[in-house]
């Protein structure tokens, strides 16, 4: 019953770090400062450090309940809760990754639409990125994998923010510790968007050579995104005011501004454009994910089902009009990965322990 | 004339093809040869004079006199057509009798081994391929002298029989790709083929892609080392070129001469050869996205530079690119059909000449034919050709996605390439490989070009059956042991 994996389309442990890294990346990366220090003011690095810790014990968790049962999400669903109930979920997790999808790339165009090209067409646009993005995970796992690769260089574009370094109010960070707990733990909740994604890690499980010697390489990608996210936080409190950094939708591209070489005189363009390289690792990843559960749950080719997951996710995109519709559609993403993080993991993780107890006394 | 063995009826009506009858006391002698392949003087001193003797002789005795090693007696006629249709002479007895003797009595006409021309280089050895598979594989005999050095013969193509000549060292290359090659090869099915580039498009795992998946050389030092390295080697009669394989992208970036250069020098220059090559795909496209689309993104001392050589000119950026990359290709192209002489002024008149006076007549810019003519020059920095022809071409989708989207098209694009690139395989290893699948170990000899010293072992990524190329302890001790600072 279990599926086991060719040898010949695994991949080494240590690209779990880049897929984890990407998956958890994303565009998030242009926004995520705001809320928390919206909620937390100068105190949101702590959030993020809670948030760090939180989800390095939902990593472990996973590890616990993969590697007990050796097989991914999809068969462990089923052994579960049986047929119905385990189809049933799995269905829901290809709903979850395809709206997460047609999500990034909704919202990566309105990114380009604001920054880059104002009269783009949002159609056009999807078209383009999802042929690409179908000519990707046709060509399987070990591409998708290469693709976030080939993306992770595009982490070196955030030691452009150092260019900032002259315009830091170090004083911004002043007080330490004047919000309540209250406060830091709702930045907290707030930041669980910018680290859903690991779960992309009960999919891939199967795919990965060693997968039981992986885990280190799960929790490194988690520590190298804290990094990340705590440098973007500290470098948006150090520029920006609490009241300026309200009005700002993308400050992480704000933040590109600063930058000035002799012949280059605007940064963001690139650096909005250059959002393109997180975008591929996250859709494709995502869309895989759906297509691969629907293979194993209803026993159809991932090739037959593809372009239709990628048609839905082009509707999808095409009919989320504008800034408000895709908040929306961010709105529930963030409940449901809230949910899923926090409510859904830890009770796989306690079903799995009383199930195997249950047997032993049996 | 008018009686010959069964066997030659297909012959009888080609003018080159000689029976000539012996008579003895007993049955007579049938001599058959291709005038046109066969060295006729050989024919005439050496085996001859076996026949013409006065007793009754069978054709065993025949066999047993004539002074030439490669004989045999053969009764297949498939066999017999195809040797005689590689300057083998035929000797029968009676018209009946299906047993012939072969012998060898080839004409080696070609051209003798001369100067690489594709892959000049100003150090190391001057010598390429030729035409003659046997040339050939005497050439690798002598560059790589062991027995291991195994040589698998397959004729290909119905018509052509083309003799095709795999070569690997045994104990070294992979079984693996080994046999994904010869399989590869048997399965082709074509009547003419003349040239291993023909065989080159038929074995590639994608024959649709523009990147070239077995590498191409007329270099036999190249050839020797790859060999060491654990590739394969693959040679056809008629073809001055061997390819490689398997190969990775990084190999059709590194030219041999690196290796003769000190490892610092080698390094900059592979280095400097894979900027080059970048900026060949992308400056033209860059110039495009910016002054379509990013004029507000250049720096105000930049600025007036571009515009100023800019201001007369009446197209918009992506035409006059298109225009230039085009004149470019036919100046390239022009160069290339005609005799190297006529080659070398016509590069004269079209570079200098049209490019000074198409900016004098306002329908390019200064700054635009410098972009240009620099990517020329760099896209023929890349050592193998059809990976340099693969360069050129993939300009034109960059400069068409900047014109669409700006910077952001060409990121597509990168994106798009690197997919390409990260599906493609050669004889099953992959194409990125050691970038992607990492292979830390097997990057030492991909961006730089390391010392010697580093090279004891063989690319991981080969899978070879034997990774040591020399120990790596004792290899280092012909240094001077004990020599210190001032000593």
């Amino acid at each position: 019953m279990i599926p086991s994996v060719n040898e010949r389309y695994t991949v080494s442990p240590f690209l779990l770090f880049v897929i984890i890294q990407s998956m958890q990346f994303g565009l998030r990366i242009l926004f995520m400062a705001i809320k928390p220090i919206e909620l937390a003011g100068q105190d949101a690095w702590i959030s993020v450090l809670l948030s760090a810790f939180s989800i390095h014990l939902v990593i472990w968790m996973m590890y616990r309940i993969l590697n007990h049962n050796k097989t991914d999400l999809i068969q462990i669903h089923k052994l579960f809760f049986g047929k119905w109930a385990g189809n049933a979920l799995n269905l829901f997790f290809i709903l979850y990754y395809l709206l997460n999808a047609a999500h990034q790339i909704r919202y990566f165009i309105e990114v380009i639409q604001v920054w880059v090209f104002p009269d783009i067409e949002t159609w056009i646009l999807a078209l383009v990125l999802l042929l690409l993005v179908y000519y990707i995970i046709a060509g399987g796992f070990r591409v998708i994998v290469g693709i976030c690769l080939l993306s992770f260089v595009n982490t070196f574009l955030f030691l452009f923010m150092l260019f900032t370094a002259p315009y830091f109010h170090f004083h911004n960070l002043l007080p330490i510790l004047n919000h309540s707990p209250g406060e830091i733990l709702e930045a907290s909740r707030a930041l669980t968007f910018s680290y859903a994604g690991v779960e992309i890690l009960f999919f891939c499980y199967t795919f990965i050579k060693t997968p039981q010697k992986s885990e280190k390489w799960a929790h490194l990608a988690n520590i190298s995104i804290t990094i990340l996210y705590l440098a973007e936080i500290i470098f948006s409190l150090l520029l920006f005011k609490q009241e300026q950094l309200s009005t700002e939708i993308w400050p992480g591209l704000t933040k590109y501004q600063f930058v000035q070489f002799p012949f280059i005189e605007r940064f963001e363009f690139i650096g909005a454009s250059a959002t393109l390289f997180r975008l591929f690792p996250i859709v494709c990843l995502c869309i895989w994910a759906s297509s691969r559960i629907m293979k194993y749950t209803f026993s159809v080719k991932q090739s037959k089902v593809l372009p239709f997951f990628l048609l839905a996710v082009f509707v999808a995109v095409c009919l989320i009009p504008n800034r408000i519709g895709i908040q929306f559609v961010q709105r529930w993403l963030e409940n449901i990965g809230l949910h899923l993080i926090y409510l859904y993991i830890p009770f796989l993780f306690i079903f799995d322990l009383i199930r195997t107890k249950a047997r032993k006394t049996a | 004339m008018n009686s010959m063995p069964q066997t030659w009826k297909d012959f009888k009506e080609s003018s080159d093809f000689i029976c000539s009858r012996f008579d003895t006391n007993y049955e007579p002698f049938f001599v058959s040869y291709l005038k046109s392949l066969t060295e006729v003087q050989l024919l005439h001193e050496h085996i001859l004079p076996c026949l013409s003797k006065e007793q009754p002789l069978s054709l065993e005795a025949v066999y047993r006199s004539i002074p030439i090693d490669d004989k045999e007696i053969s009764m297949d006629c498939n066999d017999i057509h195809y040797k005689l249709l590689h300057g083998y002479a035929a000797i029968q007895q009676g018209l009946d009798d299906p047993k012939t003797i072969l012998i060898n009595v080839a004409a080696s006409k070609g051209r003798t081994v001369t100067k690489p021309e594709i892959e000049f280089n100003v150090e190391g050895s001057k010598e390429a391929f030729v035409e003659s598979l046997d040339t050939n594989l005497h050439l690798i005999r002598k560059r790589v002298i062991t027995p291991s050095l195994r040589i698998k013969e397959i004729t290909v193509g119905n018509i052509s029989k083309s003799r095709i000549a795999v070569c690997y060292i045994d104990g070294i290359t992979n079984e693996q790709y080994l046999n994904t090659c010869l399989q590869r090869i048997a399965n082709i099915q074509f009547d003419t083929v003349t040239d291993i580039t023909i065989i080159q498009q038929m074995i590639e795992d994608n024959s649709h892609s523009i990147f070239p998946q077995l590498l191409g050389t007329e270099r036999t030092d190249r050839v020797a080392w790859s060999l060491s390295l654990g590739q394969i080697c693959i040679l056809m009669d008629g073809s001055p070129t061997a390819i490689l394989g398997p190969v990775n992208l990084g190999l059709f970036f590194t030219s041999y001469e690196d290796y003769f250069s000190p490892w610092i020098i080698g390094s900059i220059i592979r280095v400097i050869r894979i900027i080059s090559v970048i900026f060949s795909i992308l400056a033209s496209a860059i110039y495009v996205a910016v002054l379509t689309y990013h004029g507000h993104g250049i720096s105000n001392l930049f600025l007036p530079t571009i515009i100023s050589s800019r201001i007369n000119v009446p197209f918009p950026p992506v035409v006059e690119v298109l225009i230039m990359e085009l004149a470019i290709e036919l100046l390239r192209e022009a160069g290339v059909r005609l005799p190297s002489k006529i080659g070398q002024t016509i590069g004269i008149v079209g570079g200098i000449v049209l490019g000074t006076a198409a900016v004098q007549a306002s329908l390019t810019s200064n700054f635009l034919l410098i972009i240009v003519a620099l990517s020329a020059m760099a896209s023929f920095t890349t050592p193998v050709f059809r990976m340099s022809n693969t360069i050129r071409i993939l300009r034109f989708p960059f400069i068409i996605a900047a014109q669409v989207w700006g910077l952001l098209g060409i990121f597509i694009c990168i994106i798009a390439v690197a997919t390409h690139l990260l599906r493609l395989t050669s004889f099953g290893m992959p194409y990125l490989v050691p970038f992607y699948p990492l292979r830390p170990k097997g990057m030492f000899d991909t961006i730089i070009r390391p010392p010697y010293s580093m090279f004891h072992s063989r690319p991981n990524f080969l899978r070879t059956k034997n990774s040591v190329r020399f120990d790596k302890n004792t290899g280092k001790q012909n240094k001077d042991k004990d020599k210190d600072i001032d000593e």
